[in-house]
């Protein structure tokens, strides 16, 4: 290999490296909480910090005056600051600290600028910002989704290609005095990669400051990177490839050696150098006990795992019930699910409930009646494994059939209705043939009669129909194959051989192989808005941003099976022939509990469905007095809060419909009665889990590597959300402009993609209702199994090692253990 | 709050009285102008325009700030902004109950600086900032245009009210003096710079800056001041007749551009703007044409769906969550052009007359005609073009859907004629070749954006439709252009802005 091929290979590496570190951005319609630095995750999370702080200027940390008010009420105390400094084996002590905070102004760190960034300065006008303008305008072009009627031509070619294509009919930077730009581009390499090479060359790039300068150019244009990022992603899981980030690091590259390449002046050459040697002048290197964000931000943590372990470690053990309970429950792990069993438990004291992720542990992709493509229902990292139908119960097939042409020309006379309306040579007569309609409209909208649109799951079926929906765990009679869009040959439904081994992986990884109540209920979650473009970031994420409901309607019929119950019996679990298992489905808005199939309750369960109904109700009251002092309504009655939430629901001005997963801080692996006894305030994630019953600890890697890494993205993204909101939130909610159809929205008129949450999920107005940190996590099992799973999983190992989350463990007797990050455990 | 209900409830109560046979204009104020301009006078205009305006305004207010108040909770600015807005409104509201034209044109100044205060309500947004000072810019230039105008006028036709010009008109034969040749000349400037016309459509597009409300107040109300104006003046513009051709031409050129840019927009709040801009066109057009009933029914039409539109933007997203249909391949042929075309004549026409409207005699609705026939052949269109489909029950669903368009479009300009005709001038159409010329070339243009989205999907490959789209898409460049010009008047804030990220305090930006 020669010096040049040697070379080659090495900045294709470095622009992978570069790419990697972009997290993805999930698009609107499955809005799934994502890590924004799920890139960083080989550094440390101090490391991390100094990175984005040195290239962004914004670090992991809230700026000082965020941890001043802390301290002032009290949320980290004397006790934490000196904590938080033992464990960054700081040299300081609590008063040496306290002095230099008082004594320091807020560090001021210049970010690491691009060629635009020093031209714009040079010349006093905003390159950098006309430049992110224009791609972001090219990239929604090209991504577009369906809300241009008139599509951009070039789609078919690489993002590249078509850039080079559009960029020399483009003539808005002659608007800005630049002339004779295409000569530049129609001179510009085949291929991303040798653009990439050239910019480089071309901006004079010193070699140690190429990895920075890659990173930095795609952080500039970050939404859009993540947007490419999660086109990567998805190619990746159909086993494909997608390099439509390296195309955009490409444009943003070029735009820079372009603006170099016209603008040779010798002042900005001068300054541009200066810049350059910000890139190779190593970061300066002090010690992160001597931060004073990270201690401020350690010792913030350390008041709530002081608090969290000891409220752990003190609660009263609960003795064994001998009797049966009347009713086991089993929720998602989400945080907001902790409130509701909390309330639940309390009303009826012969309940047991568990949490498990969402998708109760099916693997699925759900097709909707009368639609030809399968929605994945199921957590991001995991492929479907099932194709599931929605169904009409208890329909024939002419019938079900009536209603999907039905239902498709409905839609199909909505579509061309839609059109009619934005078509350039028809909407002025639609605005006066039609336009007066809109009065009833605002009219119903406004007080919440209607809805602006229909929903997406109801469009085009009559609420009857809509109500006879659900699942089919069988296949469809060829009959209906035929005739529905579930028509391919694909088998669809959970096949009766494989039923007993999902039945039974469903049952163990939440813990529930024994001792059955007479109903057991599966509780998915879904939030009810309506206007909002991110509604799908408050359903459930496990779900892959919907409704819990498919799944929990699928998961109780596999287990009502009588066959699957066979099948288990052989597998050492009896489930008694008295057990029914019911699905609902929890309202994280309203927190009430809608029942599904309560149909096969046979008339000697009747009073224990009245009795459970009347226990839900009551259930959904303590929940929403309790959800009702996030909203400021602390002293309300009970119905004006009910009917507040209700309007929720239905406002279609509402940008908080509820708090979703706002305040989230910990993750607990153990069984219930763990924490039955504990007020954990709606921000646990509980996953229900025995290690006894777990041979081999297979539940436990499952755990650790699935809920667990959700749990933590999500914590992450609320964390990067409310720590940068500029770069890894949405900002302000009511300037939110949906762009490319569903992709994503802009703030305002336009400027880069936006990703993670708006202001307004975090904030009220008055104080921030999120509190940024890390995810604690406490797991209930052996050490050495703990340590087991770690050592086997990488992305596991970093997360822990790297300190991106907190990992406690809980013995037998209660106490507490923490792993260190020399990998040692250690009595908390 | 409180005040936006109060208007509605007075909006209400003057309709009754009106209803009521309550005609007059009371002066509540007078004051005498120097120089033979008239008086100053606060004096309600009582006639069919006013109310039925006052209602649409207060009704779509109302709903707006219904909207606001829950949409800006715990924003810390939220009284501010609805202070501002009850001002905004309230300084509408005056223009279009005022009377007497200088009270009109403080009215006028009015709303446009207080809609500033809502559309810059985000201060330290750049973007927001450079589109507040567009359209003030803009705005100060129709400002003067308005003066002048109106100084021609007052000091012609010796009165400053609204009302006696027709009265004062009659008396004028043959063509009217240069001075209010050139009032009107002046007049359909301030009306299109208000209007936000094409090259003028810029800031329009970037008040997506300011909160969602502003959006749909702006577009479902004050971008009418323009339009009012013209109404205001018809008697007058009724009797210029390059003006009138004047406002064909822009509204036509305008609605072309805009609609076009509408189809490229990728967002959408942008696809919105765009397409108010064409409607205001549209509407223009309308005026020029001398159909002003047809003009206030497009105004009420578009003010409710507009703000519908806007106030449930975010809802767009639940079209793409909702099931996927079979894919259908489209083909455009000719056959299907002319098919679908002839059906809509049928039906069009057959629909026109029936409802009684004499084509042969109102010559400018044979334009109308024929725009609603373009318009619902986009609908057989759609489905004969799709291959492999029954297509039977569609279109079955779409004839019944055009003859109700065609009933409601045809009823609903019968009923604007009794109810406004009163109040305006008669149609009188361009009887001269260059008026045909103009009616053909209005046809010319509904048939050729009909052809051009038809064609799309051929023709978009082609390197000539590819100039365009790129154009297009970047809005021909009018609106860089003026923000450069803009920004020729002082920093525009993005260098503080760029100095606190600078500064490693963006932390600070947004909270």
């Amino acid at each position: 290999m020669n010096a040049i091929e040697a070379n080659e290979t090495k900045l294709s590496e470095k622009v992978e490296i570069a790419c990697q570190r972009i997290a993805p951005l999930w698009p609107i319609q499955n809005l799934v909480a994502v890590n924004p630095y799920f890139g960083l995750h080989d550094q440390t999370f101090w490391q991390a910090h100094k990175t984005l702080e040195r290239i962004t200027g914004v670090g992991l940390c809230m700026p000082h005056t965020y941890y001043r008010e802390q301290i002032a009420n009290g949320r980290i105390t004397r006790v934490d600051l000196a904590e938080a400094l033992k464990e960054l084996r700081s040299s300081w002590d609590v008063s040496t600290f306290e002095q230099k905070l008082a004594e320091e102004t807020p560090a001021s760190v210049t970010p690491l600028p691009l060629f635009t960034d020093v031209l714009g300065e040079f010349e006093h006008l905003d390159w950098s910002n006309f430049v992110v303008e224009r791609i972001s305008q090219y990239c929604a072009a090209y991504f577009d989704e369906g809300q241009a009627l008139w599509a951009m031509p070039w789609r078919e070619k690489s993002l590249y290609e078509a850039w080079i294509q559009f960029a020399q009919i483009d003539k808005s930077t002659w608007t800005m005095g630049l002339r004779n730009i295409n000569k530049v581009l129609s001179d510009l390499p085949d291929t991303a990669i040798d653009a990439i090479r050239w910019a480089l060359h071309e901006l004079a790039i010193p070699v140690a400051a190429v990895d920075e300068y890659l990173y930095a150019a795609l952080l500039s244009i970050g939404g859009w990177a993540g947007w490419t990022r999660y086109l990567r992603w998805q190619a990746e899981l159909r086993k494909e490839r997608d390099d439509s980030i390296r195309d955009l690091l490409a444009i943003r590259l070029i735009w820079d050696a372009l603006l170099h390449k016209m603008r040779d002046r010798e002042k900005l050459h001068v300054q541009w150098l200066q810049a350059m040697a910000r890139y190779t002048k190593p970061a300066i290197s002090i010690q992160v006990g001597q931060q004073i964000s990270a201690v401020l931000q350690t010792a913030f943590e350390i008041n709530y795992q002081r608090q969290l372990a000891t409220s752990l470690s003190t609660a009263k053990e609960v003795t064994k019930r001998q009797e049966r309970t009347d009713v086991q429950a089993v929720f998602c792990i989400d945080v907001r699910s902790e409130v509701y069993r909390r309330a639940f438990e309390t009303v009826a004291s012969r309940v047991q409930t568990f949490g498990m992720a969402g998708f109760f542990g099916i693997p699925m992709e759900y097709v909707p009646l009368g639609s030809v493509k399968a929605k994945r229902h199921l957590p991001i990292f995991s492929t479907p494994i099932y194709r599931i139908c929605e169904h009409l119960d208890h329909a024939d097939p002419s019938e079900s059939n009536k209603w999907i042409v039905q239902r498709q020309t409905q839609m199909r006379v909505f579509d061309a209705w839609k059109i009619f309306k934005t078509s350039a040579s028809s909407c002025f007569s639609f605005v006066e043939a039609a336009g007066l309609w809109s009065i009833l409209k605002l009219i119903s909208d406004s007080i919440g009669w209607t809805r602006p649109v229909p929903h997406p799951d109801r469009k085009g079926l009559p609420e009857k129909i809509y109500r006879r929906l659900s699942p089919r765990l069988n296949s469809f009679d060829s009959a209906v194959k035929e005739t529905g869009t579930c028509m391919t040959d694909q088998f669809t439904g959970i096949p009766e051989d494989l039923r007993p081994t999902e039945a039974e992986s469903i049952l163990r990884n939440m813990g529930l192989i024994r001792d059955f109540a007479r109903i057991v209920l599966f509780v998915g979650h879904g939030s009810t808005s309506v206007n909002n473009p991110q509604a799908t970031a408050l359903d459930c994420g496990a779900c892959a941003g919907q409704s819990g409901e498919a799944s929990a309607r699928l998961a109780v019929a596999l287990l009502n099976d009588p066959k699957t119950r066979r099948g288990l019996l052989e597998k050492g679990i009896l489930i008694p022939d008295d057990t029914f298992f019911v699905a609902g489905l929890h309202d994280t808005t309203t927190d009430e509990i809608q029942l599904f199939n309560t149909e096969v309750l046979p008339s000697s369960h009747a009073d224990d469905l009245v009795q459970l109904r009347s226990w839900l109700d009551q259930a959904s009251q303590f929940a929403r007095l309790e959800r009702a002092s996030l909203f400021g309504m602390h002293d309300a009655p009970l119905t004006t809060i009910t009917a507040d939430f209700k309007r929720r629901t239905r406002d279609w001005a509402e940008v908080r419909p509820e708090w979703g997963l706002t305040g989230n801080a910990a993750f607990i692996v153990a069984p219930r009665s763990r924490t039955v006894n504990c007020n954990l305030a709606g921000r646990a994630f509980l996953h229900d889990y025995n290690w006894h019953d777990d041979t081999n600890f297979a539940t436990l890697q499952l755990i650790m590597t699935a809920p667990m890494i959700v749990a933590h993205w999500i914590n992450m993204q609320y964390y990067g959300s409310m720590v940068d909101n500029r770069r890894f939130g949405s900002g302000n909610k009511v300037l939110h402009n949906i762009v490319g159809g569903s992709i994503g929205v802009l703030e305002g008129n336009g400027g880069d993609l936006r990703g993670g949450l708006a202001l307004q999920s975090l904030h009220d107005g008055k104080r921030w209702i999120h509190e940024p940190m890390r995810l604690h996590v406490f797991i209930e099992a052996p050490r050495t199994a703990i340590d087991d799973v770690i050592a086997h999983h990488l992305i596991v190992r970093n997360l822990i090692e790297n300190a991106w989350l907190h990992l406690f463990q809980i013995d037998e007797d209660g106490s507490i253990f923490r792993r260190g990050t020399d990998k040692k455990w250690t009595r908390y | 709050m409180g005040s936006v209900w109060f208007s509605l409830i007075c909006a209400i109560g003057a309709t009754g009285t009106y209803a009521e046979g309550m005609v007059q204009s009371t002066p509540y104020f007078s004051f005498d102008l120097p120089f033979g301009l008239g008086q100053l006078a606060i004096r309600t205009e009582v006639n069919d325009l006013t109310v039925v305006m006052l209602l649409l305004v207060a009704f779509v207010g109302f709903i707006v700030a219904r909207y606001s108040y829950t949409y800006l909770d715990g924003d810390s600015r939220r009284m501010y902004f609805l202070r501002w807005f009850s001002l905004t409104l309230g300084s509408f509201f005056t223009l279009i109950a005022s009377g007497n034209m200088w009270f009109f044109m403080l009215s006028w100044i009015a709303t446009s600086l207080f809609l500033n205060k809502l559309l810059a309500f985000y201060r330290d947004r750049p973007g927001a900032v450079l589109a507040t000072r567009k359209k003030y810019l803009l705005d100060r230039i129709a400002d003067v245009s308005l003066f002048a105008a109106f100084v021609l006028i007052v000091r012609t036709l010796h009165t400053s009210q609204f009302s006696h010009i027709a009265t004062a008109l009659t008396v004028m034969h043959g063509s009217l003096p240069v001075a209010l040749q050139i009032a009107s000349g002046l007049l359909v400037l301030s009306a299109v710079l208000k209007s936000a016309q094409f090259p003028f459509h810029g800031w329009l597009i970037q008040v997506m800056e300011a909160p969602t409300p502003v959006s749909a107040l702006l577009h479902a109300g004050i971008i009418y001041t323009g339009a009012f104006l013209i109404l205001r003046m018809a008697p007058l513009l009724a009797r210029v007749e390059w003006a009138q051709g004047a406002l064909i031409l822009i509204g036509l050129f305008a609605l072309a551009m805009t609609s076009l840019m509408m189809m490229t927009s990728t967002q959408i709040k942008g696809s919105l703007a765009y397409s108010t801009g064409a409607q205001m066109g549209f509407m223009l057009l309308e005026c020029g044409l001398g159909l002003y009933s047809l003009a206030v029914l497009h105004i009420i039409s578009h003010s409710a769906y507009k703000a519908h539109a806007f106030l449930s933007s975010g809802s767009v997203v639940d079209h793409y969550r909702a099931p996927v249909l079979p894919h259908v391949s489209r083909t455009a042929t000719v056959w299907n052009l002319v098919l679908s075309l002839l059906l809509s004549t049928f039906i069009a026409s057959g629909i026109g007359i029936l409802v009684g409207v004499h084509f042969s005699k109102q010559r400018a609705l044979i334009v109308m005609g024929v725009i609603l026939t373009v318009a619902i052949s986009q609908l057989f269109l759609q489905v004969l073009n799709k291959q492999k489909i029954k297509k039977s029950r569609l279109l079955l669903t779409m004839i019944v859907v055009s003859l109700s368009i065609s009933t409601a479009y045809f009823g609903l300009d019968a009923l604007f004629e009794v109810l406004l005709g009163r109040s305006f001038p008669a149609v009188q159409v361009l009887t001269n070749t260059l008026g045909n010329l103009l009616l053909g070339l209005i046809t010319a243009v509904f048939v050729g954006l009909l052809l051009i989205q038809q064609m799309l999907p051929r023709i978009r490959y082609y390197p000539f439709w590819q100039y365009v789209y790129v154009h297009l898409y970047n809005g021909l460049y009018m609106d860089m252009l003026l923000t450069r010009w803009v920004q020729k008047f002082g920093p525009i804030g993005y260098l503080e802005f760029v100095q606190k990220v600078k500064e490693g305090r963006s932390q600070e930006v947004i909270s």
